[in-house]
């Protein structure tokens, strides 16, 4: 049972968490009802047993939590929307009711107007669960640090008016960027070796790719992370790096690397010649014995110049 | 106003709108004018912001919402 609940607070914190905001309009409130959700099911679902779908029984619970609440401040004026939602019972969900607003979610989290360090805290925190304390020891601030970061970028959600929405197309592919560049630095971070923070950037990348299943680019940055994280367990020996030439291959988590190719092909499909597509193509080449040379250096050739690149070529 | 952390600060560079988290910093300039708008959020006020000439010509507009009584 703590398994089941460990699982279902993994996939479904993200889901539970931005349909309430989306409900709510107020991160501080969803946060507090979809923690709220999570202990109840913690205390009943060993007594009576896990929902068989557990995602409308959470986002219920986590409703009603918010609603007595409300009540509780007797600010219920204030919060109208609210008002227009029927009396939910815990019992009798229509598991259709609620939308996956998830891509809503990122997209706040990644404003351009909040600092790139907030948005990839509050990503981190939003759409992976991962506590505070967690984020903090992971990219190793202290964790008063990091909470203030937290409150801050929510704050200014709130007072500044960030919209809680996928942006209108002229706006889609500016912020599109940097959803994905933030994808790609929790997954930089998880890269030297912080291991939790490396599967958390591939499960947004996923999530990112089912979402949306027609952006290249997405699943471009999906496709090179898989492929350079299946390389993992060979990159370091007792602390030390070891270069690709010298890896143990059979090291490699050849599963993980086919699956990054089959992505990549999903991307070339969707016509993607964006830099992940062009990177995840150099990373799949490098994954091959003997290394196709004039093609990786054909590809480095055509993303776009700095320092690194060309220092590789 | 309220505070200078809900600013965020608007410039234009070759077309491309660019934000950044916070005040403009560089109190040393001269702050040129200001102007008060209604806007839905805070994209529709980047969007206003944006078409200030000032922001693109090396300038830039500082947004921050206004505390209402």
């Amino acid at each position: 049972m703590v398994a089941i609940l460990e699982q279902a607070f993994r996939d479904q914190w993200g889901h539970v968490l931005a349909a309430l905001i989306g409900l709510l309009g107020d991160f501080d409130l969803a946060e507090e009802a979809t923690q709220g959700a999570f202990a109840i099911a913690a205390e009943r679902w060993p007594r009576d047993g896990a929902p068989a779908n557990p995602r409308p029984w959470l986002v219920a619970t986590a409703r009603n939590r918010a609603i007595d609440r409300i009540r509780r401040d007797r600010t219920l004026a204030a919060k109208a929307r609210l008002l227009q939602v029927p009396e939910a019972t815990e019992d009798a969900v229509d598991a259709t009711a609620f939308q996956d607003e998830r891509l809503e979610l990122i997209f706040t989290c990644c404003h351009p107007a909040l600092a790139t360090e907030a948005q990839v805290a509050l990503t981190v925190r939003t759409l992976g669960g991962l506590t505070t304390g967690e984020i903090a020891r992971a990219f190793l601030v202290p964790e008063p640090t990091m909470a203030q970061r937290l409150v801050r970028a929510k704050g200014k959600i709130k007072a500044a008016g960030i919209p809680f929405r996928v942006p209108p197309d002229h706006l889609l592919l500016d912020r599109l960027a940097a959803v994905l560049a933030v994808v790609y630095l929790i997954f930089n971070e998880g890269y030297g070796g912080r291991g939790e923070l490396a599967a958390e950037a591939l499960r947004l990348g996923r999530a990112l790719a089912e979402l949306m299943p027609d952006e290249p680019e997405v699943h471009g940055l999906l496709a090179m992370m898989l492929l350079h994280d299946g390389r993992r367990e060979a990159r370091f020996r007792g602390g030390d790096l070891v270069l690709l030439a010298d890896q143990d291959r059979s090291l490699w988590d050849t599963a993980q690397i086919d699956d990054g190719r089959a992505v990549l092909d999903r991307a070339l499909a969707l016509h993607g010649r964006g830099p992940y597509v062009v990177q995840a193509a150099i990373a799949s080449l490098h994954a091959d014995e003997p290394r196709d040379w004039p093609q990786i250096a054909a590809l480095m050739g055509s993303l776009p110049a700095s320092p690194t690149p060309r220092s590789s070529r | 106003m309220q505070p200078p952390e809900t600013a965020t600060t608007v410039r234009v560079q070759d077309g491309r709108t660019l934000t950044t988290d916070g005040p403009f910093a560089e109190i040393k300039q001269a702050i040129g004018s200001y102007c008060f708008f209604d806007a839905d959020d805070l994209d529709a006020a980047i969007e206003l912001a944006s078409r200030i000439p000032a922001a693109g010509m090396g300038g830039a507009v500082e947004v921050r919402p206004i505390l209402e009584w």
